[in-house]
């Protein structure tokens, strides 16, 4: 029955999980958050092997700073999504960073470029084109505040938007992802 | 507050993407701890946004886990790993001994590996009925909605009910028409519906100054079936038998069921 349970409300067990510094949680965050953390990370950093490490850096941050977080004030995939997002961007202004860009000459580019496409998960391929398919206006502002991790001020500013549209934008971009995943 | 509207701002979204200031983000926790129907958006919102993220995800693996894991000194598959430490020169009886009790470890160890194997199946076999289980709640919410939401519609009581008994070519048919008489929804309950050939569907037809008006096109089964919106005076409504996706003139000898709407 816990396991039952877990899998339609994960969010709480990691909670208290988290509370009592039980390693569980991380198990958990991996389990159900674990995908989408990495393709925020990746959005970001573009590069695989510096994806896993600002992610291991992220569950180590979240296990450090699981005291902070407070359910009452925010969601747990929002603070985790902040976390990831920060260390990534941080990934891309540090020194492994440039040095991993450097390294990417023709060669490694293309070793690179099969991994990713060898790896791509089958499920996906359907819905990856339909994603792709999505009104560019739509898709940049959503992009922008969630993988950018700008604030809607931010983003409207740069995109020199009226904050009005920038948030029916945002919401008819979720609404349209909905109709894909059929949520 | 208006809930529809709020949820309609957009707000929710740069909540969940953790986009708003502090304040703003406190008072929608406020808010969607005091109402139920923001709470379900923003569930709805962050799965979508999570499957989102999920496409972007090339290598869905445990290393990083196992890592962090590791460097917070917590329990690991790395942590199970010996580490190797170097062998100064042995003599031979340690030579020996040492060699004995590499046997007795290895054939530990094969026993361990087996019970490793069946440990492994087991969870695999466990998760496998875990999915199954899971799919068949799934299976079973999604159908109490349904029921539950027919129920809401059939008990508003902005409903006005109109009996459809069976006409002489089909005695045994029987709908319910519920008319909303605020929102003009029409839901039809039908019941022992009758032998329909193949290709075929059933029309509700409103009959409005005398004009028998479309009032939706619906699949020959049993159960509540959500219709067009009608509004004016309707004075009765009737179901016939139609050619697929319905006609623009009832089939009158392939009217089935009918009832005057009364008050």
């Amino acid at each position: 029955m816990f396991l039952l349970a877990s899998f339609f409300n994960p969010e709480e067990h990691i909670v208290s999980f988290l509370k009592n510094q039980d390693p569980q949680a991380l198990k958990l965050i991996q389990k159900h958050y674990g995908r989408a953390m990495c393709g925020i990370i990746h959005k970001v950093v573009q590069h695989e092997a510096l994806t896993q490490d600002a992610w291991q850096e992220s569950l180590v941050k979240m296990w450090k700073a699981s005291e902070a977080y407070d359910p009452q004030k925010g969601r747990l995939f929002t603070w985790m999504v902040n976390i990831c997002r920060r260390t990534a961007i941080d990934k891309t202004r540090s020194k492994d960073y440039r040095i991993e860009r450097e390294i990417r000459n023709p060669d490694t580019f293309v070793y690179l470029e099969m991994e990713t496409t060898e790896s791509i998960q089958p499920d996906h391929i359907g819905l990856k084109e339909m994603v792709d398919g999505l009104d560019p206006k739509l898709k940049e502002v959503l992009n922008l505040v969630y993988f950018g991790g700008r604030t809607h001020q931010e983003a409207a500013e740069e995109l020199d938007m009226p904050l009005g549209t920038l948030k029916t934008r945002v919401r008819n971009g979720l609404l349209e992802l909905r109709k894909i995943f059929g949520q | 507050m208006n809930v529809k509207e709020y949820i309609e701002s957009g707000i929710l979204e740069l909540y969940v993407m953790g986009a708003l200031p502090a304040e703003e983000a406190l008072e929608v926790a406020r808010l969607s701890n005091q109402y139920p129907d923001l709470q379900a958006e923003i569930q709805a919102i962050e799965a979508a946004l999570i499957r989102y993220a999920e496409l972007e995800c090339k290598n869905p693996d445990d290393r990083a886990l196992d890592g962090a894991l590791a460097e917070l000194g917590l329990q690991s598959k790395a942590a199970t790993i010996g580490k190797v430490v170097g062998m100064r020169k042995a003599s031979f009886p340690w030579a020996v001994a040492a060699s004995l009790a590499l046997l007795v470890s290895l054939v530990g160890n094969g026993l361990l590996f087996n019970q490793l194997n069946t440990a492994k199946k087991e969870v695999n076999r466990l998760e496998a009925l875990e999915n199954t289980l899971n799919q068949d709640v799934l299976a079973q919410q999604t159908s109490f909605k349904q029921l539950e939401n027919q129920l809401k519609t059939i008990e508003n009581p902005d409903n006005l009910l109109v009996k459809l008994p069976g006409t002489a070519g089909s005695p045994n048919a029987l709908a319910t028409v519920y008319w909303n008489q605020e929102t003009h929804e029409i839901a039809l309950l039908m019941r022992e519906v009758p032998q329909v050939p193949t290709a075929h569907q059933l029309q509700l037809w409103a009959i409005i100054d005398g004009v028998p008006v479309d009032a939706g096109v619906f699949d020959p089964v049993n159960g509540l079936h959500t219709l067009k919106n009608i509004t004016g005076t309707v004075t009765t409504f009737a179901v016939t038998i139609e050619p697929m996706g319905g006609s623009v003139n009832p089939t009158l000898d392939q009217m089935i069921v009918a009832g005057n709407v009364v008050g």
